[in-house]
């Protein structure tokens, strides 16, 4: 008998409904949960001999936010930021109660520390560029090269603050102004500016890696970060090989962090060195797939009815 | 602005940008024109129904 399949996501993801479709073309069953619209039923159970869930025995794919546990009319009280880090825990327990067959993690998405990543990524022997956290100049100013370009990106995310007439939004990755640097700051992360042949955005599931090389270093826009995108003269974006070693290391790299599913930026130096940037576990893979033609979703279709039906 | 970096915000902060608001009233224009559309149930089979029957006029 197949197992229930569980998809959680948001109501308007693309790469979701394109995957449903290819299971509805395979006629196989499955249940999505929205997290911005359904009120998902869970229970827990805990004893001394074994803790069994709601989705113990289920396949879940945890392709965008996480399933939500909320009466519906409680979304908008109040107290949603307290209610919200009640669920925590239980999301936490969902996803660990059964790990075999839990593809993609909201836990991971909530506690990516883009400073553990760099760690275990150096542990793996993966390049990573020259970094610094730190809260004052005098710490920075030790730690630069006279002549050297550093760049600064946030800890977690962006900043985004909207207010009634205007909001405020972070442009990404940046270049430090060290004129502008005042004495003291809030924590902030400082990274050696390195220069680029191409960029890499490497989507994984499972024991599936998908590589795309982004033409990035020649416009302007986006020679810095690649996600300032350039609408009206998108990057070129062709597949690309990686080469065994480094995939070693980056399938190395994601099962040391626990992550089964996301997507890892790296960058190619014009020295042919592969130099790790970051992970985010609930990355977009939409336009990596149309770019490459690498049909992902017919992919992720397929290798979740392999665990329906066979496992 | 530049108050962000006096006042020791991270150094991202040295190219946030502040957006005024009018870009965004233009776009919930847009919704309220899709919104409209979907609670009349105007869905693009029924949008043109009248073109079919047309062409049905012509075809009879």
């Amino acid at each position: 008998m197949n197992k229930n399949l569980i998809i959680i996501s948001e109501r308007n993801d693309k790469s979701t409904n394109n995957v449903l479709e290819w299971l509805d073309y395979y006629d196989i069953d499955f249940e999505r949960k929205n997290v911005d619209s359904d009120r998902s039923d869970f229970c827990i159970r805990i004893s001394t001999q074994e803790t069994t869930t709601s989705v113990s025995d289920c396949i879940v794919w945890n392709r965008r936010g996480y399933m939500s546990l909320l009466p519906t009319h409680l979304k908008k009280s109040e107290w949603i930021g307290y209610l919200k880090k009640e669920q925590f825990p239980v999301l936490a327990t969902l996803e660990k109660s059964n790990p075999k067959n839990y593809i993609g993690s909201y836990v991971h998405e909530l506690e990516n520390n883009k400073l553990n990543n760099l760690q275990a990524a150096a542990k793996v022997g993966l390049e990573i560029p020259k970094t610094i956290v730190t809260n004052n100049k005098q710490d920075l100013l030790n730690f630069v090269e006279v002549n050297k370009k550093y760049i600064t990106k946030s800890l977690v995310y962006s900043p985004f603050l909207e207010k009634k007439d205007c909001y405020y939004k972070g442009n990404g990755t940046i270049v430090v102004d060290f004129e502008k640097v005042s004495e003291y700051f809030a924590p902030s992360l400082i990274q050696e500016y390195i220069d680029k042949e191409i960029e890499i955005r490497i989507f994984f599931i499972l024991d599936n890696f998908y590589a795309m090389a982004i033409f990035s270093q020649n416009d302007l826009k986006t020679q810095i970060d690649f996600r300032n995108y350039n609408d009206v003269s998108p990057n070129r974006c062709v597949p690309f090989e990686l080469e065994a070693t480094t995939l070693a290391k980056i399938k190395e790299f994601v099962s040391l962090i626990g992550c089964n599913s996301g997507s890892i930026d790296l960058i190619l130096t014009p020295e042919n060195k592969f130099v790790f940037l970051e992970i985010n576990p609930m990355g977009q893979y939409h336009w990596l797939s149309e770019s490459c033609n690498y049909y992902v979703d017919k992919h992720i279709a397929e290798l979740l009815i392999e665990k329906v039906v066979y496992e | 602005m530049n108050n962000f970096i006096e006042e020791g915000f991270p150094l991202e902060f040295q190219q946030v940008q502040k957006v005024e608001k009018e870009q965004t009233i233009l776009r919930n224009k847009k919704v309220m024109d899709i919104d409209f559309y979907q609670s009349n149930q105007i869905t693009p089979q029924n949008f043109f129904k009248p073109i079919s029957k047309i062409f049905k006029f012509e075809f009879d």
